[in-house]
């Protein structure tokens, strides 16, 4: 027996004469106390709504976001935040002041000051300080807010990748892009509202910081690759064609139909929904995931090598998927941890490398973006979970410029969308340990992202466990300043 | 935890029971009062005294279970509660000494009544507050009885925030309230210090004592404003006692002069100093900075059926806020024809943006494009469009924003496009226009024309 027989033969079997009458009592049932209660009787039995509204709550400035996440939190005196004093205290022993009552995650006993370990030049008619480690993107700076005081509560990776991505510092609640896609909905019916792509290795958070969390499953971020198939375990088995599996997703929906309206449970919509997506995924997503067709000034722009998971690649592709309709692309760049534990693992050649891995890439996004006329319609942010530590950490002994991780402020930006461009806000004291002027809190960056979608991040919520829930928990004010 | 709330909700359903026994309760006892025999209706109070109590009973275990949901004012509900209890209670009392006595004389029976009915009125209003609010009861009652119940009026800068910022006139609506408010203590009707009477409009250019309060125009010779604008310590200043006026009223006064000070006079921001228009934001909430062309378009709601047809041909049609009925219009099938182009006009007015790139658009087709009033943004790139379809997009009075990269556009186009007062931004990448055409090219200085490649 294939699939689809079985399939017919389980849903006769389903529809039992027990059934038939259970059905009848119980609806006779319902139908008295739904008139009881004031329900509409001939309401139609269409299931609940799984969705939000899918409508913003006011007018959107970015239709997409790009978040360009640096997994491993790269170092923000290495790369945007100039600071010549610093330069000047290298090698002294780090004042007690700037150590009483903190805690870090390696630092012991009395570091000594790190100076930077890149040159930095202005660039831009911004005149915006940029370091060496990104040459090309300081050609696109006047495209970008920069904010210099972000800070966070955690100082290890999972928990602030999760405070980041989900406003939570514990896993289990939605990320951004979830909620986004809860709000908005997906542009393009034939492609998931969420896709993630991943470089550089693995993620600390894992995937749960892509999940849904309490949100209905419909929302969670779908991991593509740009290596091997697009997206794992989507290709039909040997001697299914396209035609038996719509007609095996069918029959299987038409049954999952039937059990919701029995249970309610709306876990069974968001498995009907994804069971059409991922038939509808066979055909969209192979074509909007192969870079081959793009021209080769495009590929050199970008500087991909095809068939590798590389972030210029992802960069391509998050190109392509934006274009598509796609709403909120995730990219994870891991290596960016550069506590100085071993060679190449420092600020110095270590972090510039990694530099050099990133540059090309995401100025090219912002560019071909921008040509395309689809940056002021996208909301790019990068940034990493926490910053790094003025003082080294010589956890190692000596030999190698390491930074310890850091939340009290660093550099992340944002362009397109409705932020200014070519523009500073925040400013951190002369050693770059914490922010003096212009300080956001990483859900202050978050309601920012959902603003610029037309969401209100204080009306985007969802019930659970007898309250509602938001991303921004409590907190969170739209950084207006960068605010077109 | 959820069965509670379940049962709890039907509280205010079943909270009708007592109610109605007990007014049942007092009509039969008054009745009674004007019977000769009242056997039979001392029979009756004391059945339905009963029912007063078994309904009140299981009332009150529903009310019970539905405080436990906790969304409560902590004092309304102890005494709702304690109210409630105290109806039963005393039904319970009545009963009994209905049966003691059996026919109260009629002072105990009004007595009885009496309680029961004040009881029950007040745990009904009670429980009407803790569902609506405190001031639920009289929130629409006429103005007469709000201010015998001593309710405040609402205040006229109250009234500031609910009009209409446009509607807000400068006089009426925040000048004389400041008068009334910091000046016209000493100088009404009744006591004019320096003849001067600050209630009537025309008095301000009238002359007083010290000269003209207000000559229109000429902030120098305006009296009043430089009295109300000198150095706090200086024995000339108004007002003598009170607070001053504020940094923002001396702001609108000044402007309000400056205009003419005529009665009916608006705000405009093309007259206001940076300064004021930010003092207006932050102390009136009001913002009369320019708004971008669609934060300004009021349309109407669009039947969904109608959107219903555009989607089924191809379209996807999103609405842009929860406020308003703009659309958001992208064709997303490989071609277009003038079928699919016609049915645009069903939602015309609402379509702000509009997305009909790389769908095998021509300049035939493009020039059947309905007229879409309020279309600030169009992408049509990946098209075979050439200059010929340029003047078409002439009809579209706002369109802000031009896609057409990847087009067959050219110099005559660029032209042409430039002739639009209202563009701000083109995409010409992959075209025919080169760098030496814009350069040459006159009126660019509002636009931001993006060519392709680095910056």
């Amino acid at each position: 027996m294939d699939i689809f027989n079985e399939a017919h033969y389980r849903e006769s079997e389903y529809n039992t004469r027990r059934h038939f009458l259970k059905n009848c009592i119980s609806g006779m049932g319902a139908m008295t106390l739904g008139s009881m209660l004031g329900g509409d009787l001939f309401a139609n039995n269409a299931p609940a709504p799984i969705t939000g509204s899918g409508i913003p709550h006011f007018l959107p400035k970015a239709k997409h976001v790009i978040y360009l996440h640096m997994a491993g939190a790269p170092s923000q005196l290495e790369l945007f935040d100039h600071k010549p004093v610093l330069n000047n205290l290298n090698g002294q022993d780090c004042p007690p002041s700037l150590l009483e009552g903190k805690r870090f995650a390696f630092i012991r006993g009395t570091p000594k000051m790190l100076g930077s370990q890149a040159t930095f030049k202005q660039y831009g008619e911004s005149r915006t300080w940029i370091s060496n480690y990104l040459p090309k993107f300081a050609g696109v700076v006047d495209e970008v807010s920069f904010l210099k005081a972000v800070h966070t509560d955690e100082f290890n990776h999972a928990p602030a990748q999760f405070l980041m991505q989900t406003g939570s510092p514990r896993q289990g609640r939605p990320s951004i892009g979830s909620w986004a896609t809860y709000g908005l909905g997906s542009a393009n019916e034939n492609l998931p509202g969420f896709i993630v792509l991943l470089s550089g290795g693995v993620v600390s958070g894992g995937k749960r910081l892509w999940g849904s969390g309490f949100l209905p499953t419909v929302y969670q971020g779908v991991q593509c690759q740009s290596k091997g198939p697009a997206v794992r375990n989507l290709r039909n088995p040997k001697g299914v064609d396209a035609k038996l599996r719509k007609q095996t997703v069918d029959a299987i929906n038409k049954i999952n139909e039937q059990e919701y309206q029995e249970s309610r449970d709306p876990e069974i919509l968001t498995r009907m929904s994804q069971y059409e997506l991922a038939f509808k995924m066979q055909t969209s997503v192979p074509g909007v995931m192969s870079i081959d067709d793009e021209p080769e000034y495009i590929k050199d722009l970008y500087g991909v090598t095809p068939g590798e998971s590389s972030f210029a690649n992802n960069c391509l592709l998050a190109r392509r998927l934006v274009e598509n309709g796609v709403r909120f692309v995730q990219l994870y760049d891991d290596g960016w941890d550069t506590h100085g534990v071993g060679p190449g693992n420092g600020v110095d050649v270590g972090l510039n490398a990694k530099c050099g891995r990133i540059d090309q890439g995401m100025t090219a996004l912002l560019t071909d973006l921008r040509q395309r006329g689809l940056l002021e319609e996208t909301l790019i942010v990068w940034g990493g979970e926490f910053g790094r530590t003025p003082m080294m950490e010589a956890r190692s002994g000596q030999g190698f410029f390491g930074r310890d991780h850091h939340g009290e402020a660093f550099t992340m930006w944002m362009a397109g969308g409705g932020i200014k461009k070519g523009f500073t806000f925040g400013e951190t004291d002369e050693i770059g340990y914490s922010g003096i002027r212009g300080k956001v809190h990483v859900h202050d960056v978050q309601a920012t992202i959902l603003n610029q979608l037309g969401l209100d991040h204080e009306r985007l919520t969802f019930p659970f466990q007898g309250r509602d829930f938001r991303l921004t928990d409590v907190s969170g004010n739209v950084i207006r300043d960068i605010i077109t | 935890m959820e069965l509670d709330l379940f049962l709890g909700r039907f509280h205010p359903l079943l909270v009708h029971l007592p109610i109605g026994f007990i007014v049942l309760t007092v009509v039969i006892e008054i009745i009674g009062l004007f019977k000769k025999d009242r056997k039979i209706y001392d029979r009756i109070v004391q059945y339905s005294l009963i029912a007063v109590m078994v309904s009140g009973l299981i009332t009150i275990a529903t009310g019970l279970l539905l405080s436990q949901g906790g969304d409560y004012d902590e004092d309304t509900l102890w005494q709702h509660k304690w109210l409630g209890i105290g109806v039963v209670v005393f039904s319970a009392l009545a009963y009994v000494l209905k049966m003691k006595i059996r026919t109260y004389n009629n002072r105990q029976s009004i007595f009885i009544s009496s309680i029961l009915i004040i009881l029950v009125g007040l745990t009904g209003h009670q429980g009407g507050v803790l569902t609506h609010g405190q001031d639920y009861l009289l929130a629409y009652a006429p103005d007469v009885i709000k201010n015998l119940a001593g309710i405040e009026l609402e205040n006229s800068e109250k009234g500031i925030q609910q009009k209409n910022q446009d509607s807000v006139l400068i006089y009426p609506d925040i000048i004389q309230p400041m008068f009334e408010q910091k000046c016209t203590s000493c100088h009404n009707n009744e006591k004019q210090k320096g003849s001067l009477n600050l209630m009537v409009y025309k008095n301000l250019f009238t002359e007083a004592e010290s000269g003209y309060p207000i000559v229109q125009s000429v902030l120098e010779e305006s009296e009043l404003f430089k009295r109300v604008s000198l150095p706090l310590n200086n024995k000339k200043f108004m007002p003598t006692k009170g607070k001053p006026l504020s940094y923002s009223e001396i702001k609108i006064l000044e402007y309000w002069i400056h205009m003419g000070a005529d009665s009916l006079a608006v705000f405009d921001h093309k007259n206001m100093t940076p300064e004021l228009l930010q003092l207006m934001i932050r102390d009136y909430n009001l913002d009369y900075n320019p708004k971008p062309y669609i934060e300004t378009i009021v349309v109407e709601e669009v039947e969904e059926q109608k959107v219903g047809i555009l989607i089924e041909n191809g379209f996807s049609v999103d609405r842009l806020g929860e406020d308003n009925f703009l659309f958001d219009v992208r064709y997303d099938r490989a071609t277009i024809g003038g079928e699919q182009i016609n049915l645009l006009k069903e939602i015309g007015d609402n379509i702000t943006t509009l997305n009909l790139s790389n769908c095998g658009l021509t300049n035939e087709l493009l020039a059947q494009l309905p007229e879409l009033k309020n279309l600030t943004k169009i992408d049509l790139h990946s098209n075979s469009i050439s200059d010929d379809a340029i003047q078409q997009l002439h009809k579209y009075k706002h369109l802000e924003v031009i896609n057409l990269y990847d087009t067959e556009v050219s110099k005559e186009g660029l032209k042409l496009l430039l002739d639009m007062d209202s563009l701000r931004r083109l995409y010409l990448w992959k075209t025919n226009v080169t760098q030496e055409m814009v350069d040459e090219s006159s009126n660019t200085a509002n636009v931001i024309i993006d060519l392709g490649g680095a910056i």
